[in-house]
């Protein structure tokens, strides 16, 4: 019988789990489990609650991307109204979901993975972290604070309050843009485009120092998933869904997400409370997937802003195949950060985005409702079932974090195989098994308000009971 | 002209928690026409904070507190804490702030911190009526240090 390692909790992600490394009796990585360990059951207390409370309601499963679920929530009333929502709450729902892309982007890559990046991922874990980028590199990290402050900023300017916004409503937003927060929002963008493109050229400098990372981290083939636009360009708020190969064959394209399940099953396993979504055509669990920045930029034809298109040629290096390397989310996310700052641009640049129609009102004309938008972390899918009385008596909600839940199983696997030695472990190696799953960023739930530490103990356990080796940290 | 912040922050599902946040709202309304006053109101304090802080002469953090008894009132300096602290947490103090804002700006304010001990910090949205009472003469005595700081901070 073979050991187990534990990674207990993972450090520096937005949630909590942990990893569990089977070694075979040579001490050798045999399998690799990221177990997801909390539990939010949010699809089943929304149930017998009125239809018109889902967006807020959903937006506490998280207190990073609320935005996210306030939105795709939204979305699936506005189908249950069967309306179509005027254009400039169209405009303002679009923005503050780019918004919130922006300042949660710049979480994951300043605050979360950073530490990796300027220290490397052998450092010395007492400064491979927040405050020991500070100590390093302070204009980094003030130009990651900055970034996240300017799109917490324009999430408070249009929907009233950073975290749990209630502006978003079904059949649009409850109040217009108003002038002065146009203004105040077009007055810091040239600064938030500066700062992502200098992050950009920083990332890209020192990407070179991480080969054998970016060669092992989930570098291997799978499927792309995502939403674009009508032109097939990057799309956020609304669109269809295009699915890739990995050999960069579009597969599945402008097909309608009020039809997701007829592409997308969910697999469940006993030891982890996600779920696992995956390709119905190729089934479980060969249709890996994923999702997410790195997704979104292999899918799409164009940005459709002229600096993130540069910064797209460059990504794909002028190969028609996608990247697939999954360390490249950090690369992905800062050109989505500049895209998002583009195209906030873009729209308040319009005269449309001031109309002061913006919300559509209805009853329920449907009893099914679906509404599908593109999360920090990948697409986002919100579905529920009404009674006459509007009551939610089903919900379905596919988080876009675990579209990603094969793909970051496989790839610490992968990690791990190629950096742990079980018969001696050194906190760098487990590092690396930890940053794959950072690279991801996923989102486990984040609406929790933990305090105290976050302790890092592992152990490698013989057969016997025997305590062969372990490492801490902060315990 | 002196630029003074001010950040309320607290749980506002933990009962009396929501005191901080229930005070920066409260001057949110009452200063509104001092262009030298910026007042926050969060959940938590965040890095970002450091960012808020760096270009103020004076910061006041405004919290409830657990220890002590309830309804009383204290207001402390608060020191930079440098370096700013364990990495290992999802809190961050008022004194790591100050420090993240030092370290990363070379500058931090004067900064003060006031809080009030809670009756009450269960899982519950409102806050308990006692507190709600001890916050009327609260936000007098802030109001006051913020009109008529002492004279270190000033």
């Amino acid at each position: 019988m073979g050991k187990q390692i534990m990674i207990d909790p993972i450090t520096r992600i937005e949630g909590h789990a942990k990893i569990s490394l089977h070694l075979d009796d040579s001490g050798v990585v045999d399998e690799a489990r990221m177990h997801v360990t909390q539990f939010r059951g949010f699809e089943k207390f929304c149930e017998g609650r009125p239809f018109y409370e889902m967006p807020s309601l959903m937006a506490r499963t998280c207190g990073i991307c609320p935005v996210s679920h306030l939105v795709a929530a939204a979305k699936a009333c506005d189908d249950l109204y069967s309306v179509q929502i005027p254009e400039a709450a169209v405009m303002l729902r679009r923005m503050i979901n780019l918004a919130q892309i922006m300042q949660s982007h710049a979480l994951s890559f300043f605050y979360l993975s950073s530490p990796d990046l300027v220290f490397g991922m052998d450092a010395d874990p007492a400064m491979r972290n927040l405050f020991g980028v500070h100590a390093q590199d302070p204009q980094l990290m003030r130009d990651g604070i900055r970034l996240r402050q300017i799109g917490q900023q324009i999430i408070e300017l249009l929907g009233g309050k950073r975290i749990h916004p209630s502006w978003v409503v079904p059949g649009g937003v409850n109040a217009p843009l108003t002038e002065e927060h146009r203004d105040t929002i077009l007055a810091v963008l040239p600064e938030a485009k500066a700062l992502a493109q200098r992050t950009l050229r920083w990332y890209k400098k020192i990407m070179k120092q991480f080969k054998p990372e970016i060669d092992t981290f989930a570098n291997f083939p799978s499927l792309y998933l995502g939403l674009v636009d009508k032109l097939g360009n990057l799309e956020h708020y609304d669109g269809n869904f295009r699915m890739m190969d990995a050999a960069g064959n579009i597969i599945i394209d402008q097909f309608d997400t009020l039809r997701y399940a007829e592409i997308i099953e969910e697999a469940v396993e006993p030891w982890s409370y996600m779920k696992f979504p995956y390709y119905k055509s190729l089934g479980y669990p060969r249709g890996m997937y994923r999702t997410g920045p790195l997704a979104r930029l292999n899918i799409i034809d164009a940005c459709g802003t002229p600096m993130a298109d540069d910064e797209l040629e460059e990504f794909r290096g002028g190969s028609t195949k996608p990247v697939q390397s999954s360390f490249h989310y950090h690369w992905a996310r800062l050109i989505e950060i500049l895209f998002a700052v583009e195209r906030i641009e873009d729209i308040l640049t319009t005269k449309r985005v001031m109309t002061k129609h913006v919300r559509a009102y209805a009853t329920p004309n449907s009893f099914d409702g679906i509404g599908v938008t593109e999360a920090p972390r990948g697409s986002l899918i919100h579905h529920f079932k009404i009674d006459e009385q509007g009551l939610v008596t089903w919900a379905n909600l596919i988080i876009a974090t675990a579209h990603n839940n094969l793909a970051m199983n496989r790839g610490i696997l992968q990690a791990a195989k190629t950096f742990v030695d079980g018969n001696h472990l050194k906190e760098g190696m487990l590092n690396r098994v930890e940053a794959v799953i950072r690279a991801f960023d996923p989102c486990l739930s984040c609406s929790t308000h933990a305090a105290g530490q976050m302790p890092f103990h592992v152990e490698l356990v013989a057969p016997d009971g025997e305590l062969l080796d372990e490492v801490k940290r902060g315990v | 002209m002196a630029r003074t912040v001010v950040i309320g922050y607290g749980n506002p599902l933990r009962g009396d928690d929501a005191a901080g946040v229930a005070v920066a709202q409260a001057l949110q309304e009452r200063l509104n026409d001092r262009p030298d006053v910026t007042v926050e109101a969060a959940f938590q304090l965040l890095p970002e904070h450091a960012a808020l802080i760096a270009e103020a002469d004076r910061v006041l953090f405004v919290d409830a507190a657990l220890d002590g008894s309830p309804g009383e009132v204290r207001s402390t300096v608060v020191m930079p804490v440098t370096p700013p602290g364990s990495p290992l947490t999802h809190t961050l103090s008022p004194g790591q702030i100050l420090g993240m804002c030092q370290q990363l700006f070379g500058k931090c304010p004067h900064a003060t911190l006031w809080t009030l001990t809670g009756w009450e910090f269960e899982h519950q949205e409102g806050m308990s009526e006692r507190i709600q009472q001890a916050m009327l003469g609260w936000v007098e005595q802030i109001v006051e240090d913020l009109l008529h700081p002492p004279a270190q901070a000033s």
